[in-house]
């Protein structure tokens, strides 16, 4: 049971906090009827997602034992019985997405696609350059979009989607310059779609999403229709700013990026940063 | 003495005061000879401020100086400029300066006591913190046009100029850094502490961020800002902004060049002819459209 709850990955579930992300900024978060339901929400996504984990290691099993850390695996390492893996890969999807369409019908189906292209990512797509990126940020967006239907969001920046969309794809792809720097020829083998990427496709490529974050965040700041009539938001752009150069310093001078999740919780500047964004965002959209 | 101290003052950098004047010009208050009175004093406030911030930066790393290649040459280190004269200079320009800008009104005092605040930090605090070294630079240059815009008495002055200035004014700090890195090479820590915590391929990422940035918010201002005409005819200044961060790029890579990444902006003649066009065509646009 426990190797099985492993398997998902609970480390990788921060991820599904995005879904949060339409509760704050439609200004619903001290609104207890729809906090539950995100929070459910949220709960379902975990087990959604990390039902994906579960399949994605089911079919790499073989791979993963040829890799240095993944053969540690419950999996790869025998400690979780393939049987048992199976049957939950079977059960679990299903009694979970259901519930989703009884929370809210948008939302369960918002939650179908998630899964559906979450499997497409495992089973194919990651190979292919460029979309591998895309699908996960799109994953990302999903997440948003979720979080939007639960929340019955009315008044939710598009600016908003734009920015995760970016950041996302930001993210992915810092990960794979720091898989690609780190690289011996063992990881090479374990993920092709490093060989059609290289180090300065890949700095062009964060420059051009990185900017465009800054650039939409800063349009978010301006022109979201529920925020402060006198700018305030403007103040929570420097925070923005800085994050993400911090994350670029992190990724260039301590190769570090290849596991956002141990950034976010490792890196004090970083945090702190963050903190004071998240309590800037609340403090102007709430207090004023 | 006395000019070993004007010395010290680094009068150069008052240049940078010059944003101030960014709300006057951008308000199309430039007609408005009471304002134009008011902010020449408010700059010369500002030139003051700085200079105290740079006398106490020179006290305070004197002895480190001695030990610098270029900075030993300074009044202070070198012995030129006694300690009690810089003392006596950083306390008579920083209440001269605040008092002078109390009398312009207590909202300006205000900006400009935080101003003074923020240069004092950084060259004794910020300047060793990588990122945050270029982001305070970036926010002096932001309260200089807050400074410049508390003493125009601007209503609508465009947010977007701030977004502007302030991408700009990182823009210039992380060219710095590059350039500096690029001309010094292994010995730039020595030279400038934190430089050891950048390495030039994390400054092109982050100078194309801020210049891509800086790029849409100008455009974006040139057709939403206020006071722009309405047959937007501002966007026609585009093109100068476009060259001469390009330009600006095309020379910080150039590590034979003399002189330091600002003088670059004062000396190279491509650079400051487009930088007097773009001005000019600004004027025009503004104030006889």
């Amino acid at each position: 049971m426990k190797q099985l709850l492993i398997t998902m990955r609970p480390k990788q579930w921060t991820k599904n906090l995005f879904i949060f992300a339409a509760l704050l900024f439609d200004l619903k978060l001290f609104d207890l009827t729809y906090v539950a339901k995100t929070v459910l929400a949220f709960v379902l996504f975990c087990i959604l997602s990390g039902s994906v984990y579960l399949i994605n290691d089911l079919t790499d099993i073989e791979k993963d034992r040829q890799h240095p850390v993944k053969r540690n695996r419950p999996l790869a390492s025998g400690k979780l019985k393939r049987s048992w893996a199976v049957t939950a890969a079977v059960v679990v999807p299903p009694i979970t997405l259901s519930p989703c369409f009884l929370v809210q019908p948008l939302f369960g189906l918002i939650a179908l696609a998630y899964f559906v292209i979450q499997l497409l990512y495992s089973f194919g797509l990651k190979n292919v350059v460029i979309l591998d990126v895309l699908i996960i940020a799109t994953g990302f967006v999903l997440r948003v979009a979720a979080g939007a239907a639960v929340a019955e969001a009315q008044r939710f920046s598009p600016w908003i989607y734009v920015c995760i969309t970016l950041l996302a794809l930001f993210l992915a792809l810092g990960k794979r310059r720091n898989e690609l720097t780190l690289l011996d020829a063992n990881a090479l083998k374990h993920r092709k779609v490093l060989q059609e990427y290289s180090p300065q496709l890949l700095d062009e490529m964060m420059a051009l999403v990185t900017s465009s974050t800054v650039i939409a965040y800063s349009l978010y700041t301006f022109s979201a229709e529920n925020l402060p009539a006198n700018r305030a938001m403007m103040l929570t752009i420097p925070f923005v700013l800085y994050s993400i150069f911090r994350y670029l310093y992190l990724i260039h001078e301590k190769n570090l990026g290849g596991s956002p999740e141990e950034i976010l919780i490792r890196d004090a500047p970083f945090i702190v940063s963050n903190l004071c964004w998240g309590a800037v965002v609340v403090l102007i959209l709430y207090a004023f | 003495m006395a000019g070993e101290l004007v010395i010290a003052m680094r009068p150069r950098r008052w240049l940078k005061n010059l944003f101030m004047f960014a709300a006057l010009i951008f308000g199309i208050k430039l007609s408005d000879p009471v304002l134009v009175a008011r902010s020449v004093v408010a700059f010369a406030c500002l030139c003051l401020l700085a200079s105290a911030a740079y006398l106490i930066n020179d006290l305070v790393d004197m002895e480190r100086d001695r030990l610098h290649p270029a900075k030993r040459k300074r009044p202070l280190p070198a012995g030129k400029l006694q300690r009690s004269w810089a003392l006596g200079g950083a306390i008579v320009l920083g209440s001269v300066g605040l008092s002078v800008a109390f009398i312009l009104g207590g909202r300006f005092a205000l900006v400009c006591a935080v101003f003074l605040a923020v240069e004092i930090g950084y060259s004794l605090f910020f300047t060793n913190y990588v990122i945050l070294d270029v982001m305070i630079i970036a926010l002096a240059f932001i309260l200089r046009v807050v400074a410049g815009s508390v003493i125009a008495e601007a209503t609508t002055f465009s947010p977007w100029l701030y977004v502007c200035a302030s991408f700009l004014a990182l823009f210039l700090a992380l060219c710095k850094r590059r350039h500096e890195l690029l001309v010094l090479g292994d010995l730039a820590p020595r030279h400038r502490k934190v430089l050891g915590d950048y390495s030039s391929a994390l400054l092109v990422q982050m100078v194309s961020v801020v210049t891509s940035s800086t790029l849409i918010a100008y455009s974006l201002f040139t057709f939403w800002g206020a006071h722009v005409p309405e047959n937007k005819s501002m966007m026609l200044t585009i093109p100068f902004v476009l060259y001469g961060m390009f330009r600006y790029l095309l020379l910080m890579q150039r590590a034979d060049l003399p002189g330091s990444a600002e003088e670059m902006l004062i000396r190279d003649p491509p650079l400051v002819v487009n930088n007097l066009l773009w001005g000019a065509a600004v004027l025009a646009i503004l104030y006889l459209f």
